[in-house]
């Protein structure tokens, strides 16, 4: 996983994301999550590759070597949750539909 | 494959558990190992686990249509509080206030300022307002200020609601929420007759009540209180007092006192409630208030002493607990106005204040309180019920405020028992939307919902009986397991 996190300053930390494997649902899911934490911004690097930056809030006392280990975790169950979102999303949306259709 | 799965969330429980939940709040907890097996469709179906799953409607080997028609039902049971739409009809006779409550959330006025009253034209077309609700169940509450100030105006207003009613033929039903100091037996005699149900507030041990809401007069307001608690109660009977505590910082690490409070006043349920973000509550947060972590922490602990007390024989219920494992262990539609999806503000409950202004929540109205009106609906006055009810203002409110389509909820494994509450959201984050990682709710909810969930999970019947007896709201009779799982 190193390999994939850069240091750019004391206070920012870039991850390099494949999108071959998570989709950008995922990772835009997983930046939120993080928001509360740090200042995150998201940026295409290349065909393949997408940076997420991590920057310090003046306030606190985050490690941001912690935050970016939580991220990748999450950014698992996030790219999970897109994958089975695709596979169920219809079915959801019929249930929803089903549910509010006039009973005959 | 040999299996589908249907629309499912999940969150990692612990460090080996993953917590699964349906559409409807069916949930189930499985291994980091069979979590990922399941979602490579790789689970074996001679496996425990599997049947598990197929049996909660989270994955299934069979034709898919029969499901998707029975989770459609189950589905349509749950939201099944949408179908009344607004049945709470809260009503403000007067901002008056004899009481001198620290953390007063609706800013009150003196008892001498009569401007602050409702007029009767205007109780007459809250009335008329209310009763063009499609709901078939109708609550009138009242709200202040104190209400006992303005009594004329509840009389006519309930008077008024009953002669409507010979026509509409609702089930109709009265509270008055009062502070009590003012209640004669005259006042009892009124309201047995026409069955209104007392709403008061208790917040502990003599020394925490008083601190928490003297009374202008005196501030020894808990002696007269208990008082009148049990002057309602001869008139009344036991059971049509209730009561309600709200949390200041000086109730911190004094939950179990004020549990034993409620006890030894014979009431068998308390709401331990936090404090709300508005009015002398949010003026004074640094003497008043506490962080989400600090009151949840304390939640947990009066919670278990709650559930001990249970164990050992008195049924004693608390209500925010109650509510959310209604919403885990059945498959009943649970609308509570603070805690539903779509948010309960106006479809569920409405405020009519002294003014005829409507706000589409008791919060909302408090906001306005602080100068800020941007939850006010109309005006009886002036405004007809489509116009009130039916505006796009507060179509795109409900529209924004479903956790199926708000950042983070709608992924949320805990999304089936949580709620929306843009008032809340936008008071505190400046959003109607707001910011689930920062949200002081939010963080209350997950927190307290994966404590009971966790109970729920280590399977001790004794306690599940005691969860079973809060959800039928009856005491454990002679010891019976009445669990079924
Ligand atoms: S408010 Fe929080 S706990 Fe509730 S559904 Fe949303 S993310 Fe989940």
């Amino acid at each position: 996983m190193k390999e994939i996190v850069k240091k750019i300053s004391d206070n920012q930390l870039l991850i390099e994301v494949n999108k071959k494997i998570y989709e950008f649902e995922a990772i835009l899911q997983t930046s939120y999550k993080f928001t509360d934490k740090c200042y995150i911004n998201i940026d295409s690097i290349s065909e393949d590759i997408i940076g997420v930056y991590f920057k310090k809030k003046d306030e606190g006392d985050v490690s941001l070597e912690e935050v970016v280990d939580k991220f990748c975790n999450e950014l698992i169950d996030q790219q999970v949750r897109v994958v089975v979102e695709r596979s169920c999303g219809s079915i959801r949306d019929e249930i929803v539909k089903k549910a509010f259709s006039p009973i005959n | 494959m040999s299996y589908k799965l249907l629309p499912l969330r999940f969150e990692r429980f612990n460090n080996d558990e993953i917590f699964i939940t349906n559409e409807v709040g069916e949930f189930t907890f499985i291994s980091k190992d069979k979590f990922e097996q399941l979602i490579k469709c790789t689970l074996n179906p001679q496996d425990e686990t599997f049947l598990n799953l197929k049996a909660k409607q989270i994955l299934t080997d069979t034709d898919i249509n029969p499901v998707i028609e029975m989770l459609a039902t189950k589905y349509r049971t749950k939201k099944s509080f949408l179908n009344k739409f607004t049945a709470l009809h809260m009503v403000v006779p007067t901002l008056r206030c004899n009481s001198n409550c620290r953390y007063c959330q609706v800013s009150r006025k003196d008892v001498e300022a009569h401007q602050f009253d409702m007029d009767k034209s205007t109780a007459k077309k809250v009335v008329d307002t209310i009763f063009q609700s499609p709901s078939p169940m109708i609550k009138i509450e009242f709200q202040g200020g104190e209400p006992l100030l303005n009594f004329k105006i509840v009389k006519q207003i309930i008077e008024y609601s009953e002669w409507r009613n010979l026509f509409k033929k609702k089930d109709l039903e009265f509270v008055i929420c009062t502070n009590l100091s003012l209640m004669t037996k005259d006042m009892l005699k009124y309201l047995k007759k026409h069955h209104v149900y007392i709403s008061t507030s208790l917040d502990g041990p003599r020394d925490l009540h008083n601190k928490n809401r003297p009374l202008q007069a005196t501030d020894n307001s808990y002696d007269i209180l208990i008082e009148k608690i049990s002057l309602c109660r001869e008139y009344l009977g036991h059971d049509s007092v209730s009561a309600l505590m709200t949390a200041s910082r000086f109730s911190l690490e004094r939950f179990k006192e004020i549990v034993d409070e409620y006890i030894s006043q014979g009431f068998n349920g308390m709401f331990l409630r936090s404090l709300n973000p508005y009015g002398f509550a949010k003026r004074d947060r640094r003497m008043l208030g506490y962080t989400m972590e600090e009151f949840v922490e304390n939640y947990i602990e009066a919670l278990d002493y709650i559930i001990d007390i249970n164990l050992k024989g008195t049924y004693f219920v608390e209500s925010f607990a109650s509510l959310l494992l209604t919403r885990m262990l059945t498959p009943f539609s649970t609308g509570f106005v603070d805690l539903q999806s779509p948010a309960g503000i106006a479809i569920s409950g409405v405020i009519y204040d002294y003014n005829g202004n409507v706000y589409v929540s008791d919060e909302a109205r408090m906001l306005a309180a602080m100068g800020d009106n941007k939850f006010l609906m109309g005006n009886v006055n002036k405004n007809s019920y489509l116009e009130l009810f039916n505006s796009e203002f507060i179509r795109s409110l409900i529209r924004s405020a479903c956790l199926e389509c708000l950042p983070e909820c709608s992924s949320c494994a805990y999304q089936s028992f949580c709620g929306a509450d843009p008032v809340r959201n936008y008071s505190e984050q400046g959003d109607i939307v707001g910011h689930r990682p920062t949200s002081e709710i939010c963080k209350r909810n997950k927190k307290i919902m994966h404590y009971l969930l966790d109970l729920v999970k280590q399977g001790n019947g004794k306690i599940e009986d005691v969860f079973w007896s809060w959800i039928i709201r009856r005491p454990i009779e002679n010891n019976v397991c009445i669990t079924s799982s």
